[in-house]
């Protein structure tokens, strides 16, 4: 009995001694682990990066297009042509005043909208040329095809043609993609004024019996953009 | 802290417009009509049986349609038949009561204008034999009076032309 005692007790010493230095170890490795973890975060906390502009710009200013007939009437006029074909030549221009009256620079930019060739029906002589009659015919008109247009950036020795084309519907387009590629770009200082010019005439041997009644019809469009500096 | 920095691209524009650009084509029409009722008028003369010393007298209207005054020419053309007649046929035009071409067929070239204002022009045409030489019975002549715009280096790049028929057989006999 004593020596069952005897060895229970050694075996009870031994358990907790055992169990003792089980726990020990483990007891290491928790702190271990504990510190290690206190470690990462601290160590995660410590990661900056600072990025710093030094270009930052805040521009307070203003853009205001303004247009003037040449002769410095404020009421920009349109163009209207009437009784094309009493004679065989037609030739004319308009000229405008383009006024940035604004603080910033400012990139010109030139286009048409709303263009229209009407018909308006056919009388009896154009009836036997023309095989489009309708009225009102909107892009059936031949006017525009028979109408040479250019747009000039300024004046005298300083003129620039940007744009060369007729106004029939599938040319619409050629004004502002031509303006668009003008090297360099038409630009309107604030402050500056810059004339543009339009004139038209009509193409050899044009304006027959085929353009008897047709009408054109057109808006134009100047548009100035800021000049960001980059 | 991380500071990023990116140029705006929200550009200032102002635009104007020059709105309703108009280019319009006129107009130039004329018709032949009657002076009775403003009738379309294709056919002038038809006369048969005609006899030396004998005439027709017929009346046409030149009527502006279009918007353009022009000056037009009254012509004749595409003679056929026999020669002989259509070379002894005389023509006498009247305008206003006003003699304004008297002489053979053949020679006729008449031209007038027709402003924006007249509007139109009435004529009184006058066909006669006056030629009693017996060659020319039995005879027929068919010709058209073409009434054209004339091209003038400063007038009008429009045009119109019309025409009017005329048939004439002279007697078998006189």
């Amino acid at each position: 009995m004593s020596q069952f005692r005897q060895s229970y007790r050694c075996q009870s010493k031994m358990s907790f001694t055992h169990w003792f230095e089980h726990f020990a170890r483990w007891r290491s490795f928790i702190v271990v682990l504990v510190v290690a973890s206190l470690g990462i975060a601290a160590t995660q906390a410590l990661f900056r990066d600072v990025e710093k502009s030094q270009q930052g710009t805040f521009v307070v200013g203003t853009l205001d297009l303004t247009l003037a007939n040449q002769d410095g009437s404020q009421v920009a006029q349109n163009i209207t042509m009437t009784k094309i074909g009493s004679q065989k030549q037609l030739n004319g221009e308009k000229t405008w005043k383009i006024h940035n009256q604004g603080s910033l620079d400012g990139d010109l930019a030139f286009k048409l909208a709303n263009v229209h060739n009407f018909e308006n029906g056919c009388n009896e002589p154009e009836a036997l040329v023309d095989s489009t009659c309708d009225n009102p015919g909107d892009g059936e008109g031949e006017l525009g095809s028979e109408l040479s247009f250019q747009v000039i950036v300024g004046q005298g020795d300083q003129a620039r043609t940007l744009v060369q084309s007729d106004l029939s519907p599938d040319h619409v387009d050629q004004f502002a993609q031509q303006w668009d590629q003008a090297d360099p770009p038409i630009k309107v200082k604030a402050g500056q004024t810059l004339e543009v010019t339009v004139k038209w005439k009509n193409k050899p041997n044009s304006l027959g019996n085929e353009v008897q009644s047709d009408s054109l019809q057109f808006d134009i469009i100047y548009e100035l953009q800021q000049i960001v500096k980059q | 802290m991380i500071a990023v920095t990116r140029l705006t691209d929200a550009d200032l524009t102002d635009q104007e417009k020059i709105a309703a650009n108009n280019f319009h084509a006129s107009t130039l029409d004329f018709a032949n009509q009657s002076t009775a009722n403003n009738s379309p008028k294709s056919l002038l003369f038809n006369v048969s049986g005609l006899v030396p010393g004998g005439f027709q007298v017929e009346t046409v209207r030149v009527k502006r349609k279009g918007n353009l005054g022009f000056r037009y020419q009254l012509k004749p053309e595409s003679l056929a038949g026999d020669a002989v007649l259509c070379q002894a046929l005389e023509v006498m035009i009247l305008v206003d009561w006003q003699v304004k071409y008297t002489g053979k067929l053949t020679d006729l070239n008449y031209q007038a204008d027709i402003n924006e204002k007249t509007d139109h022009e009435d004529l009184v045409v006058v066909l006669k034999l006056l030629d009693n030489n017996q060659v020319l019975m039995a005879k027929t002549c068919g010709f058209n009076f073409k009434l054209a715009t004339v091209d003038e280096t400063d007038g009008s790049s429009f045009s119109d032309e019309e025409t009017l028929t005329n048939q004439v057989s002279t007697a078998d006999h006189w």
